[in-house]
């Protein structure tokens, strides 16, 4: 068994400066100086302490042989009280950077008596305490009590020691949180730079923002921001979950300072929440951006807190921050600007037509700030009409202004009757003849006068896919129309090419943004799945059809325009009568079996009341449709 | 829970370098807490029923783990018949800020939702305040009075 040593006072005073240049707290060196200084000849009990410039004694330990080293004993703060409270007028000298008292425990009953109390159960007859500064404008203080007045001296020039190493040690804890909170302060106005610079999400980002901050940078955090000339809350953080929501509903109900729009008021001040939050103070700034006040962002903070972010600080995040709304607000307006200048282009109303039903789908690319070229139209012809879709290569002015010229040039071409290939043959002649710089693409059917067969349709392509055609069996064919694209060739050659619908079939003409469009892997929508999705889709009504084709099905990323213009034939209406639900049910069992279905009954049940029923088809198909208030529905046979 | 009582962290984390992370953040800041670490989730309950070691004040809980992930664990921790683990006081921590993931870790019962930069200083600066405020709370929610 080896011998302990009990350190020398000199050994201590080496490691106390070791672990004050290495702690992150005088905490963790505190249990060694307090066992260290019992550790000196007579010494009986030290006692020591933090006081706030307020008085207050946030921080007390005592420690004596018997007990040890115990953190704020029951009592102790509140008997060390009168010792603060005299302890100018007791200061004899300066040892080092502490000033020195010295004091009989009997001196010390006439002020502190409890403190005295605690001296003399510790066996302590005389005092010897040092007082020195700390970090923040607090004072440290350290009581030594001691058996006998000869170890007085050896422990004054002790304490003068310590209060050399605790002021340097606090100097330096105290730079390297400054620095901490610097570093930080950067870390999370990097992050938010680069949250801010890559979304167009206003309300998101901000939330992030308050995230971000909390609680690295503060307790709690706000944002509001300007709408309809009033400061709308959109996002709170505190970090108790359960405090977070007592802080936002506080904020709805004005219980707070309320927002600071004034400009200064950054430095912290009262926030007058409720003090069930927890967080008395605040620092807020204006998000400003073109001399205009979006909103305002605020930190809130516990009284005490460790880290108060800098005014520097919440003016630059809140800079940012109102920058970044500035430009998802410009972007905002002028996307709206290009969706309503894109459907101007586009038809606003098509044709009500016997026997046909019509629905389109436009998707307006979803990050671009220019008009794209993507056009369709239903013209109404002596003899039919004609569907046409078109495609302006390029985006902005000139191809919105290449658009309106194709498509208002073919359709008055053929209200007057022309033939399609001869109104694509005359833009053609006026692009070149004006030199237009940009090509474009078009696709055209004609349908012609419902015949025994169905109705007759003439599919013509100028460089634009051909336009396919559902079966109302499921089944896809594409048009083996071809010819050359406008606008670059002298002389255009087309082969059309003539198709039947039958009561139930379909034809879609779509621009490329359709078949362009990827899903997860990469694949192109029109590569191979475009047809199987046309199939499964056959079924449901035309508008329902158009809307989940532009959206890719749910699967295909549509990224650029996208128009579809779809068209079914219906055949001929046998049926269009409002009755009571069970006549109305008898009459379309009649008239689908007055186009030689021979059919059975019907599947729809319906509620008592009138409703309208129609009824369309042929001897192979036919439709069923109900019509009460808003709602219809079909059934197919 | 008393001055002199040994305050015990347990975090959660899959990852060896935010282990350090902790490690290094909180030892500095919170010098006297005692970290335990748990490497997944699968074993959070068992640890926690385990009457023979101290049970945390805190649990760190990395939202993000192969295996039983964070939502996991809190969630069946919120459930457990156990009131000690049912009410221990749970910080959440993920790189995410979205408020769907926000919303479901508060639904899931998380005491704290600390945002996860990848930065260490911002990273050491987040958790040192999260933990500081439930420090400084004793390691006790709050009261609604208080």
């Amino acid at each position: 068994m080896t011998e302990r040593r009990v350190p020398t006072w000199p050994d201590l005073l080496h490691a106390l400066w070791r672990a004050a240049f290495a702690a992150g707290s005088t905490k963790v060196f505190a249990k060694e100086l307090y066992l260290g200084l019992l550790e000196l000849p007579h010494v009986r009990g030290v006692l020591g302490a933090r006081i706030h410039p307020s008085g207050e004694v946030p921080v007390v330990r005592w420690a004596d042989h018997d007990g040890g080293v115990r953190s704020g004993p029951p009592g102790l703060a509140a008997d060390v009280l009168p010792w603060v409270a005299t302890s100018p007028e007791l200061v004899t000298r300066d040892e080092g950077q502490a000033k020195i008292a010295n004091l009989t425990v009997a001196e010390v009953a006439a002020f502190a008596p409890h403190l005295a109390e605690r001296m003399r159960e510790a066996g302590g007859t005389v005092v010897v305490a040092a007082a020195f500064r700390a970090a923040e404008g607090d004072r440290g203080l350290l009581l030594v009590t001691l058996d006998a007045a000869a170890g007085a001296e050896t422990v004054a020039t002790a304490l003068g020691q310590v209060a050399d190493v605790v002021i340097a040690a606090d100097d330096r804890i105290a730079d390297q949180a400054l620095l901490d909170t610097r570093l930080a302060a950067d870390a999370v106005l990097a992050e938010i730079s680069l949250r801010l610079a890559r979304s167009l999400d206003v309300d998101e980002t901000l939330r992030a923002v308050v995230r971000m901050a909390v609680p690295g940078l503060a307790d709690g955090a706000a944002v509001h921001v300007q709408r309809d000339d009033k400061l709308v809350q959109i996002a709170a953080a505190h970090v108790d979950v359960r405090r977070e929501r007592l802080l936002n509903e506080h904020l709805r109900q004005g219980r707070w300072a309320g927002v600071q729009a004034s400009g200064d008021e950054i430095d912290p001040m009262p926030s007058l929440l409720p003090a069930d939050v927890g967080l008395e103070l605040m620092t807020s700034a204006v998000l400003q951006a073109r001399s205009r006040v979006l909103g305002v962002l605020t930190f809130f903070h516990r009284a005490g807190a460790r880290r108060v972010p800098t005014r520097e600080f919440v003016r630059d995040i809140a800079a940012r921050a109102a920058l970044a709304i500035d430009n998802a607000t410009l972007y905002s307006q002028r996307r709206a600007e290009v969706e309503e200048l894109q459907l101007h282009l586009l038809p606003s109303v098509l044709p009500d037509l016997p026997g046909v039903e019509i629905a389109t789908g436009y998707n307006v690319a979803g990050h671009l700030l220019e008009v794209g070229g993507d056009f369709y139209g239903v013209v109404r012809q002596p003899t039919g009409f004609t569907a046409l879709i078109g495609d302006v290569c390029g985006r902005g002015a000139a191809a919105a202004a290449l658009t309106g010229l194709a498509r208002h040039t073919v359709e008055t071409i053929l209200e007057e009757g022309g033939r399609a290939e001869d109104a694509v043959r005359l833009l053609n002649a006026k692009m070149l003849r004006n030199e237009v710089t940009k090509f474009l693409t078009l696709a055209t059917i004609t349908f012609g006068t419902p015949g025994p067969d169905g109705l007759p349709m003439r599919a013509l392509t100028a460089g634009h896919p051909p336009p396919v055609i559902i079966r109302r069996d499921g089944g896809i064919e594409e048009s083996t129309c071809r010819g050359p694209l406008v606008g670059v060739l002298d002389e255009l050659r087309f082969t059309p090419a003539d198709d039947v619908l039958r009561p139930g079939d379909a034809v879609i003409l779509f621009t490329d943004g359709l078949v362009e469009a990827r899903d997860a892997a990469g694949a192109f929508f029109g590569d191979t799945d475009l047809e199987p999705t046309l199939a499964a889709l056959h079924r449901l009504p035309l508008p329902q059809m158009a809307s989940t084709l532009v959206a890719g099905d749910g699967r295909y990323a549509v990224d650029d325009d996208a128009a579809v213009l779809l068209i079914r034939y219906r055949g001929d209406r046998v049926l269009d009568t409002t009755l009571p639900a069970e006549q109305a049910l008898d009459a379309a069992l009649a008239a689908v079996r007055s186009l030689g279905r021979p059919v059975d009954r019907l599947t729809t049940s319906l509620e008592p009341g009138d409703v309208r029923v129609t009824v369309d088809g042929d001897a192979e198909w036919a439709r069923v449709e109900f019509h009460r208030g808003e709602e219809t529905w079909w059934e197919v046979l | 829970m008393t001055a002199g009582e040994e305050q015990l962290v347990l975090v959660v984390e899959d990852s060896d370098e935010d282990r350090e992370a902790i490690q290094r953040a909180l030892s500095r800041s919170h010098p006297e807490l005692v970290l335990e670490f748990l490497p997944d989730g699968d074993r959070v309950a068992d640890r926690l029923r385990d009457g023979t070691r101290s049970f945390p004040a805190l649990v760190l809980l990395d939202l993000n783990m192969p295996g039983v992930d964070g939502y996991r664990v809190l969630a069946d921790l919120r459930a457990d018949p156990d009131p000690r683990l049912k009410d221990v006081i749970v910080v959440v921590f993920t790189s995410s800020t979205t408020s769907a993931d926000i919303d479901r870790c508060y639904e899931a019962g998380a005491d704290s939702y600390v945002y996860k930069p990848v930065n260490f200083t911002l990273f050491r600066t987040v958790l040192q305040g999260a933990v500081d405020y439930w420090h400084t709370n004793d390691f006790v929610r709050p009261s609604a009075d208080s």
